[in-house]
């Protein structure tokens, strides 16, 4: 099982005079096969975490390692390609594409053939029927469009899952189901680092807390 | 990987039909203009390289006008009688040039004047007023002459006075060294003489032969009944259309002429009839070879004959160097002599001015549009990038390449561009020839309006007549027509050009965005 160490990690943000460290040396290891949730006050740095982790942003200061090797040493592209999925509480997906082009774009970023029958199928393992995953996404309800991400996240079959408030936008019901689609991910042997601001949350999930406060993890 | 970005990029283009739309019809709009100005340009070239060989391949000799003005400005400033006489061209001169190896053929003419005898000129609203200007010329003339007259006499006046004065003064006279009588040794004289002012009401124009007759060489004239003549046609003559319907002659009639100077008569036979659509011409003129010419004129007039529109057509243009270098050293004393053996410029640049000028037109159109066409869809892309950035930032975190995401830009731009690029094809010859056609037809009035006289000012006719007895060069016409089409290289320049134009368009808005980070772009803090 694959394990990710973070270490040390730091983090400041500046603009001109105003530097804010946000990160004041981060310790944390994560492993394959369980689910984390990571909690934490808002403006308390889970985003700037969570995107160093899934290589959105240069790590400034400390470092992040998946089974001993550095991010840094991978390269930030290769490492979004090969190793981390992403799913945000804005859910990205691209608007002018249908639900199963959407899951489509990893597929074939992911140099996978058929990539059609596979998308269908990803997306029905989510909850998506085939009539729907042949609309644009922006006619998708939010719960929906959420899953299209999951879909597309499960399409890349990377060893680590990150998500930002994924449920932030949606109903207690839906957020429940979303929940455990990502607790099937984890189940599957995957590292599942999940950002939520709701401790209820976090325990529904049976996830291993993580809170964040005064730049650390704790 | 080239094939998924070109699946997005389909994607894209089809589900914005909009934007899309709008981009192809600028893609069809710039290509069009990129496509025309081109030809255009390609076609002015082509023509100027046509002139320019047509026009080197003919070597005139002439008086050097500047030459002439320059001394006579030098003889009146150092106080001297102004006299600008212009050199004669001898036909000996002439004939010895056209020994050169470089030559194919040349010609000269001579015009004499004669007086209709068994016939009557036609008259022309022209002709009459030359008559009126002639007469005036006479009258001032002779006023002058009364003038200088007056002068004269009052200097003999003046001058005998002072010798009585001198002869019976007090200081007497035939001491060395006392003062010699006031005289003015002044002559006053006028001396005004042109041959126009002394000439018959026939002008008999002689040419080696009938090709070379300068209306002819412009496509101005034509035989209309009977044939042309040339060195072996003794006493033949061509007239023109109105003389004959004047006269009711046609070809085979004999007419009769009577010298200026000694009335003798001369008789020639009409062996062809001529019609010229150039406006202004002297119907009277009567065109025969340098022989029958040279009847009309005294054994004096012939030994100082100097003989006008002499032109020597090359075997190759680009010899014309070596044929000028050849005939240097045969003639070294020819400038010196005020005489100019050269290609003819100004007739280059008549033909060539409008064609030019819309050559020169199209090119900057064609920068305006490329500039145009580069700033239009580079604002558009930026608007459409700025549009994009959440959908980079999302192929940025699922492991997209920079490059790939600028490639699936640019291919978007392509497959519009392409599309209006290929529907150009279709329009750009009808665009293409009616811009230049358009273009060139108001060059050419535009000319016409800043140079009247060409086309007949007050003593226009008399003017060109008398220009052309000496001058060889102003009958070449500007160029005002234009073929322009629309070919291979124009297309293959255009989807060069163009996809440059659409790379230039991509790259610039879209580093802009690329060059964050994917956090940066994806929370909208860039
Ligand atoms: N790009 C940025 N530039 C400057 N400050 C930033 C930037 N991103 C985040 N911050 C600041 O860093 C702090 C942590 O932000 P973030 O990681 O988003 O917190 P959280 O996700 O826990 O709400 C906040 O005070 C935020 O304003
Ligand atoms: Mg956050």
């Amino acid at each position: 099982m694959s394990k990710l160490i973070v270490k040390n990690l730091k983090h400041i943000y500046s603009d001109g005079q105003n530097e804010v460290e946000v990160l004041r040396g981060v310790d944390a290891t994560f492993e394959g096969g369980k689910m984390y949730a990571i909690v934490g006050e808002s403006g308390s740095g889970k985003t700037t975490l969570i995107s160093l982790i899934a290589a959105l942003d240069k790590i400034q200061n400390g470092d992040i390692k998946l089974d001993g090797k550095s991010i840094r040493d991978i390269g930030e592209t290769e490492f979004r390609l090969k190793f981390v999925s992403i799913v945000f509480q804005a859910f990205n997906l691209i608007r002018y594409m249908t639900a199963r082009e959407n899951v489509e774009v990893e597929l074939d970023l992911a140099g996978h053939a058929a990539g059609r029958e596979r998308a269908y199928e990803l997306l029905k393992q989510v909850g998506i029927s085939q009539t729907k995953a042949d609309r644009l996404v922006q006619k998708l309800s939010g719960g929906e469009q959420q899953r299209v991400a999951i879909a597309r996240a499960m399409a890349g079959d990377k060893p680590i899952v990150v998500a930002d408030e994924p449920t932030g936008n949606l109903d207690e019901n839906t957020e429940a189901k979303i929940l455990a689609l990502f607790k099937a991910m984890a189940d599957d042997g995957k590292i599942v680092i999940i950002v939520t601001h709701s401790q209820k949350v976090a325990r529904h999930a049976h996830a291993i807390v993580r809170r964040m406060r005064d730049g650390k993890l704790t | 990987m080239f094939k998924n970005m070109l699946k997005r990029s389909w994607l894209s283009s089809v589900r914005k039909p909009a934007r899309s739309a709008i981009l192809i019809v600028i893609t069809f709009v710039m290509a069009n203009m990129l496509l025309a100005t081109l030809a255009i340009k390609n076609s002015v070239d082509s023509s100027m390289d046509y002139a320019k060989e047509k026009l080197s391949g003919i070597v005139y000799l002439s008086a050097d006008s500047e030459k002439l003005h320059e001394q006579a400005m030098a003889s009146i400033g150092s106080g001297e009688a102004a006299s600008i006489s212009a050199p004669a061209i001898s036909e000996e001169l002439v004939a010895g040039i056209a020994e050169s190896q470089y030559l194919k053929d040349y010609t000269y003419s001579v015009v004499a004047s004669g007086n209709a005898s068994s016939f009557t000129v036609v008259t022309t609203a022209q002709n009459e007023r030359e008559q009126q200007f002639r007469g005036a010329m006479n009258d001032a003339r002779n006023q002058a002459r009364d003038q200088a007259d007056q002068y004269n006499s009052a200097r003999d006046e003046f001058n005998n006075e002072s010798h009585d004065m001198s002869s019976g003064g007090p200081m007497g006279s035939g001491g060395s060294g006392g003062s010699a009588p006031r005289t003015f040794s002044f002559n006053m004289d006028f001396n005004f003489t042109d041959p126009t002012l002394t000439q018959g009401d026939s002008t008999i124009q002689g040419i080696n032969s009938y090709e070379f007759i300068s209306e002819v060489e412009a496509g101005n004239m034509s035989i209309v009944n009977g044939e042309s003549f040339d060195e072996s046609t003794a006493d033949g003559v061509i007239i023109s259309q109105e003389l004959a319907n004047e006269n009711s002659l046609s070809v085979g009639d004999t007419i009769t002429l009577k010298t200026v100077s000694d009335e003798a008569e001369v008789k020639l036979s009409i062996v062809g009839i001529y019609q010229t659509t150039s406006e202004n011409f002297d119907n009277n003129t009567i065109y025969g070879n340098v022989e029958t010419a040279k009847k009309f004129m005294t054994a004096e007039q012939i030994s100082n004959l100097s003989v006008s529109s002499v032109r020597y057509y090359l075997v190759s243009a680009s010899q014309k160097d070596a044929f000028l270098a050849s005939v240097g050293e045969r003639y070294p004393d020819l400038a010196d002599d005020g005489l100019k053996l050269d290609i003819d410029d100004s007739s280059y640049q008549t033909m060539v001015g409008p064609i030019e000028n819309v050559g020169s037109f199209a090119v900057t159109i064609m920068w305006v549009v490329i500039v145009a066409a580069v700033v239009i869809i580079t604002l558009i892309v930026a608007i459409n990038v700025k549009d994009r950035r959440y959908e980079m930032g999302v192929l940025l975190s699922l492991g997209a390449r920079r490059v790939t995401i600028l490639g699936q830009i640019f291919v978007e731009l392509v497959i519009v561009g392409t599309l209006g690029f290929l529907a150009s094809i279709g329009t750009s010859q009808v665009l293409a020839s009616g811009l230049g056609e358009g273009l060139l037809a108001q060059q050419v009035a535009s000319n016409e309006a800043d140079n009247p006289n060409e086309t007949g000012g007050q003593f226009g006719g008399a003017g060109r007549m008398m220009m052309r007895g000496t001058q060889a060069r102003s009958n070449v016409a500007e160029i005002d027509q234009i073929d322009v089409s629309v070919g291979a290289v124009q297309y293959l320049t255009l989807f060069g050009a163009g996809y440059l134009i659409l790379i230039m368009a991509t790259i610039v808005p879209s580093i802009n965005i690329l060059r964050y980070q994917p956090k940066t772009i994806l929370t909208g803090k860039e």
